[in-house]
């Protein structure tokens, strides 16, 4: 049961809200605006390719990803959330979810590198031993 | 204790609907595409309800809906018997939205867009309602307004006013839907709330 009295208003006309009936009003005439009924099915059918493997490519959530599991759980702030959504969805790219992985391999590979330069510049620069 | 029975008989629904979808997703993740028909027959007037809300065109809304349970089936060995249906069927129709929102500029903008009989939606707005008009022209007149009012909301408060007030979820569905915490869905649909009160607030009056 949903115990917010604006929704309830909106959603069923309840008396406790104190503007409940220009609240109930309002939802009453977003709902009259109701589009045609149509059957899809038929169109559905047709979508569907008699070979299921051609949908292996379909991705059920677009390009974005699904909600993210730390704005869900409250450990973000949904500002927070949205930023690192943006940052995977720029990783992401258009192409296919492999880019991810890809570049988090090469950005292993230039920090090993990076690393593996600085050692040998300190190597070369300490004195010998006696 | 007056609402005893009704709120029973209701939750005996739910239950015994959430059991026929789960049946039925059982089938579809083993490929029968005549359960996905079945879901399609079940949800469709809903999801093209909601794109409807959002975008105010029937065609498209059609097309985005049919697109949902197409993905549907795409992903169905992903779903999980602990995932209820509409949750999920909503959750990828609000990524289908959000994809469609950046690929293209907003639908009805105030200066460019107009409404279907060629007038910009600045005029429609400021129309005096047409009292004397046959009853048609009347419910055209509404739904211009309305259509107006929503596009012209924010579209995150558009999306949670629209599954909050249109297809009747509680506040913890949208957040699940929608991925952000509660406490912001309530928030957007006050703010939705108050700016539709103000947009639409003679017509609102016309009853109170």
């Amino acid at each position: 049961m949903n115990e917010d009295p604006l929704l309830a208003a909106v959603q069923r006309g309840d008396p406790r809200c104190p503007d409940g009936r220009a609240l109930a009003r309002l939802g009453a005439l977003v709902r009259a605006d109701r589009p045609r009924s149509v059957d899809l099915c038929a169109r559905v059918r047709a979508a569907l390719p008699a070979d299921d493997h051609a949908l292996a490519g379909l991705d059920p959530w677009g390009k974005t990803p699904p909600p993210p599991l730390w704005a869900r759980r409250g450990r973000a702030s949904a500002p927070r959330a949205r930023r690192l959504a943006a940052i995977w969805s720029a990783l992401s790219g258009p192409g296919p979810r492999w880019h991810l992985p890809l570049w988090l391999c090469l950005a292993l590979l230039a920090v090993l590198a990076v690393v593996l330069l600085l050692f040998g510049a300190l190597q070369r620069a300490a004195p010998p031993a006696p | 204790m007056a609402f005893g029975p009704a709120v029973s008989e209701q939750g005996a629904e739910r239950a015994d609907e959430a059991a026929e979808d789960l049946a039925l997703m059982a089938r579809v993740r083993d490929g029968d595409r005549e359960a996905l028909v079945a879901i399609v027959r079940r949800y469709q007037d809903e999801l093209i309800g909601f794109f409807y809300h959002l975008c105010g065109d029937q065609l498209r809304s059609e097309e985005l809906a049919q697109d949902v349970f197409v993905r549907v089936y795409a992903a169905r060995t992903r779903w999980q018997p602990t995932a209820r249906l509409r949750t999920w069927l909503y959750r990828i129709a609000h990524n289908l939205w959000i994809d469609q929102l950046r690929r293209q500029r907003p639908l009805l903008s105030l200066d460019a867009e107009r409404a279907s009989d060629g007038q910009r939606w600045h005029e429609v707005l400021a129309a005096a309602p047409a009292r004397e008009a046959p009853d048609e022209e009347h419910r055209r007149y509404l739904r211009q307004r309305v259509q107006a009012a929503l596009a012209a909301l924010p579209a995150g408060q558009r999306e949670v006013f629209v599954l909050a007030c249109d297809q009747g979820l509680p506040y913890r569905d949208i957040a699940e839907i929608l991925g952000i915490p509660e406490g912001t869905v309530k928030s957007r649909m006050h703010h939705a709330v108050r700016a539709l009160r103000d947009r639409l607030a003679d017509l609102l009056e016309d009853e109170a």
